[in-house]
Formats: C-alpha cells, sequence, structure tokens
C-alpha cells in the first residue's frame, strides 16, 4: 500500500465519524483517511451500546462478527435503589464489538473508493498560511500529500482543529472523565438490558454503567464530571467493592477516555477544512452516547465535501452549520437543557423524580422531549421552579 | 520535558490543556516550559496519573 501524493479530501481519524465522512465523499471525491493506531478500531474507548436506528438509518447489517449482545431495554437505578425499568417485544439496540464495528465501518469506506491507511499519524500541511493538505508520519516514513480539503476527525483530543486556529480547548466541566473495565465471571440479573446506576455520592454528574456481552460477562464503567477531585477509577473500584456478584468478576480489558458532553461547536468549517465527530463535541450530553451522532456528523460532512469538490466550489461546506442544526443540532441543544437540569439534582431529588418518572420519560428525557416530562413535578417547589423555567426558556 | 508513566494515551489531559502544554506521540509528554501548572489536566485524568506538584519539584531542582 502506498499513500498517493494528492486526493481531493483527506480525512484525519478513522473512528465512527471520519469513516462514515469518508464513505460519503468518496462518492464524489478521490479520499484519503489516515488514523494513527496500529489498528483501527483498537484499543477501544467505549461501552459499546447502540441503538437499533444506528443501524437502520445507515444501513448498517447485523453482522454477527460485531453483533455481541440483543438489548431489549435499560434499568436506571436511583441512589435508593429504585429501578425505572423499559423492556420492549423488540430489539431497541446492540451491545457491539466496537474493534470490530469501526473496522468494518473503514472497510465500508474503502469498499466506496477511499483509501484507509493505519500507523499515519497526521498533522496539516500549509503554505503561506494555506491549508494545502496533512504531513503524514508512517510507518516511520514521513510523507506531504496535497489536498483540496481536509476533515479533522481526530477524536476528543481535537487538536488538528486547534492548528487550524479553532479553541476546541475542553473545559473539564464539559468533560466526563472515564474508566471501564470488561469483566467476566460476574453474577448479574436481567443481562438483555442495559444497566445504568445514577446519583451524585456515586458518579458526580455521571454514571455507572453495566453493559452486558454475555450471562456472565459486561463493559462495567464509569463517567464523572472532569473537574472532579477524586478520579473516575476511585469511583468505579468503589462501586464494584460494594457488589459481590461484580466483586467476582475477571477483568479482561481496560479502557480509560474522555467524552465531550457540553454541547457541539459552532465553528465547524474554516476555509477549506471542517472538524466533525467527537472532535466537533458532536454528542449526545446526557448519556454521552456519540456513535450515532458522529456517524450522523460525518455523513452530512461527509455528502457536503464531495459535492464541494464536484462543483469546484468550497464555499459550500459553509452551510455544514446550518444542515447539522436542522438534522441534529436543535435535538442536541434540548437534551443539552435537560442535563443542565438533570446536573443541578442532589440524591434526594433525584430519588423523588424517581418516584414520579418512569422509565419511558426517563427516555423521552436523553431525546430531548422533556415538555410533557417536566409537567409530572407539581409538588416539589425547588424543582417546579426549575422545571418552569426550563419549560419557559 | 516529562513523560506520563503507565499512561492509556486516552487523551483526556490534551483535550483540557488550555496552554498545549501536553503532546501524544507514541507517549504522553509535558512540555514543563509551555506548562502553567494549573493543575485541570490533573483533575481530567480518569486515573489520576499526572502530578502536578512533581513539576514543581523538578523546577526547584
Ligand atoms: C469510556 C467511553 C464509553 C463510551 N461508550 C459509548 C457507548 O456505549 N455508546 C456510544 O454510542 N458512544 C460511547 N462513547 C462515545 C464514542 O466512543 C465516541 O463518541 C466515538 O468514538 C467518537 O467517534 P469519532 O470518530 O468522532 O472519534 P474516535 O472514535 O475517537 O476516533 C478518532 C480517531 O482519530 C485518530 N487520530 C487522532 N489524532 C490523529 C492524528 N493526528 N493523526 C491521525 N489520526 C489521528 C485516533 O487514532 C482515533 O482513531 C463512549 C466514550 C467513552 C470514552
Ligand atoms: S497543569 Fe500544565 S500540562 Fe496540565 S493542563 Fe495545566 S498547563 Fe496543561
Ligand atoms: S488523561 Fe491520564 S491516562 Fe489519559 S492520556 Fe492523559 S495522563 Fe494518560
Amino acid at each position: 500500500m502506498r499513500i498517493g501524493d494528492e486526493y481531493d479530501i483527506v480525512v484525519i481519524g478513522a473512528g465512527p465519524a471520519g469513516s462514515t465522512a469518508a464513505k460519503f465523499a468518496a462518492d464524489k471525491a478521490s479520499v484519503l483517511v489516515v488514523d494513527k493506531h496500529r489498528e483501527i478500531g483498537s484499543p477501544k474507548r467505549c461501552g459499546e451500546g447502540v441503538g437499533i436506528r444506528t443501524f437502520n438509518e445507515f444501513g448498517i447489517p447485523i453482522d454477527k462478527r460485531f453483533i455481541n449482545t440483543e438489548i431489549y431495554g435499560s434499568v436506571v437505578y436511583a441512589p435508593n435503589g429504585k429501578e425505572l425499568k423499559v423492556r420492549q417485544e423488540n430489539i431497541m439496540g446492540y451491545v457491539i464489538e466496537r474493534k470490530i464495528f469501526d473496522k468494518y465501518l473503514a472497510t465500508d469506506a474503502v469498499r466506496n473508493g477511499a483509501t484507509v491507511v493505519a500507523e499515519s499519524h497526521a498533522s496539516l500541511w500549509k503554505e503561506d498560511g494555506k491549508l494545502v493538505g496533512v504531513k503524514v508520519k508512517h510507518q516511520g516514513e514521513k510523507l506531504y500529500v496535497r489536498s483540496k480539503m481536509v476533515i479533522a476527525a481526530d477524536g476528543v483530543e481535537s487538536q488538528i482543529a486547534r492548528d487550524m486556529g479553532i479553541d476546541t480547548t475542553l473545559v473539564p466541566y464539559e468533560a466526563d472523565s472515564c474508566i471501564e473495565y470488561e469483566m467476566c465471571g460476574i453474577d448479574f440479573d436481567e443481562m438483555d438490558l442495559l444497566h445504568v446506576f445514577v446519583g451524585q455520592e456515586l458518579a458526580p454528574r455521571g454514571y455507572v454503567w453495566v453493559f452486558p456481552k454475555d450471562d456472565d460477562r459486561a463493559n462495567v464503567g464509569i463517567g464523572i464530571v472532569g473537574n472532579e477531585k477524586k478520579t473516575a477509577k476511585y469511583y468505579l473500584d468503589r462501586f464494584i467493592a460494594k457488589r459481590p456478584g461484580l466483586m467476582q468478576g475477571s477483568i479482561l480489558e481496560v479502557n480509560v477516555g474522555s467524552v465531550p458532553v457540553g454541547g457541539f461547536m459552532e465553528d465547524f468549517v474554516k476555509d477549506n477544512f471542517m472538524v466533525v465527530g467527537d472532535a466537533a463535541r458532536q454528542i449526545n450530553p446526557m448519556h454521552g452516547g456519540g456513535i450515532y451522532e458522529v456517524m450522523l456528523g460525518g455523513k452530512l460532512a461527509g455528502d457536503i465535501a464531495g459535492k464541494a469538490i464536484e462543483e469546484n466550489n468550497m464555499d459550500l461546506i459553509k452551510n455544514y452549520a446550518k444542515m447539522w442544526e436542522s438534522v441534529r443540532g436543535q435535538r442536541l441543544k434540548k437534551v443539552l437543557k435537560v442535563r443542565n437540569f438533570i446536573e443541578k439534582l442532589n440524591d434526594k431529588e433525584i430519588d423523588y423524580l424517581a418516584d414520579i418518572w418512569s422509565g419511558e420519560d426517563l427516555f423521552e428525557l436523553t431525546r430531548g422531549n422533556y415538555v410533557s416530562v417536566f409537567k409530572k413535578i407539581i409538588k416539589h417547589p425547588k424543582l417546579l421552579k426549575m422545571a418552569k423555567n426550563l419549560i419557559l426558556s | 520535558m516529562m513523560k506520563i508513566e503507565n499512561c492509556y494515551e486516552c487523551g483526556g489531559c490534551v483535550a483540557v490543556c488550555p496552554t498545549r502544554a501536553i503532546t501524544i506521540i507514541d507517549e504522553v509528554i509535558i512540555n514543563i516550559e509551555k506548562c502553567v501548572r494549573c493543575g485541570i489536566c490533573e483533575l481530567m485524568c480518569p486515573v489520576g496519573l499526572i502530578d502536578i506538584k512533581s513539576i514543581k519539584e523538578r523546577e526547584i531542582k
């Protein structure tokens, strides 16, 4: 495999955002995708829970090579132990094998005409202040690749955009600090549901997840607010130590990561440069799920970038922010409002809400449908006031 | 330059560093010339690998 000297578009990062952008851009343009990791998809930084819509909307096959467990619903545990459960007849989503899934997405981009190269660390190549391509360090070799456009899909670090003068510095309060163990030999019930434990004492401004992979195997992880003094590891280890069914398990894999949950950025585009995915903070701010969101962000970016090349009109990509806003952004802004409400609650207030809300209500909240759910708060003076402000704002 | 030992290279510290003092290329390195000792990266690290005090000590040496 040789990296060529020139492409219409170079995509930096072969995560779900980059591979999806590349796949759709390749309909109309020559596309190179580079990723610094030696293996695409690895290390995984993911709970691996994905909703069914991701498969339906992006035409992804239900391929047993990356489908691990069928998921029929979820249980959210309030601080006092109260369970808010949703169980459906139909499959609501899957726990996937993320490493194989990411590789599949890269494969899909290649089969659509893109070139993907792992072990390729990229930085921007500028001439007279203008972006003219990327510099790539590939297996010890330094290469210069010219391109008409660069799409940064470099994940949460988002340093490429910073090189382009777009400030993507993450504020710790707007990020979740995460750690996850893939555990085996555990004793845990209802291994066809996603399990979520909330509470400020348990996981400040975050939650613990148990996402099943077999009857005795699961991803057990935590995300907490990024400016908390004690570490995510401290909280996760404490959670596990209190639960003999988990404590007896073995650890097959340790993953560490962070999730930008503060809402997507405003400046996705500068001249012939775009930012997508985690790098552009396109993620659900309530539960930190990103795979669906970043693939959608990637698809829109790939489409418009391909069109800009085809019509030889770079100004087209300026429409990206507007497109994103109407397709997904508006909804995610509503979800962010919900999170801004939820994060202010203390454990007593969460327990109160667990009495008046159902599992279905929580599901609606993660989609930003809050008006009818918040109207159920009628007795609690402080929460009522907060909910009123939210509905009216 | 200070290398962070046992690091998972998750990039959390890189994302939050206001002065871009931290880089990951094969390993995670803090450029102590650029670092303003704000301690944000220390809070962000999910496993508590960064100890800004140890940078301060090095500085004195
Ligand atoms: C602990 C944890 C659990 C999560 N659980 C879930 C979940 O259960 N469900 C869900 O939907 N989402 C989950 N997420 C979020 C999800 O993983 C992300 O939203 C998603 O991976 C973002 O995709 P991306 O393509 O934008 O970035 P990434 O997947 O991070 O990909 C970015 C790629 O860019 C590459 N790169 C970076 N810099 C360079 C460079 N200079 N040169 C070349 N390559 C570069 C990296 O190697 C990487 O492969 C979780 C996140 C974390 C941290
Ligand atoms: S302490 Fe130094 S390295 Fe850490 S975030 Fe602040 S400036 Fe960056
Ligand atoms: S946040 Fe911690 S684990 Fe992640 S890259 Fe920085 S030092 Fe390493």
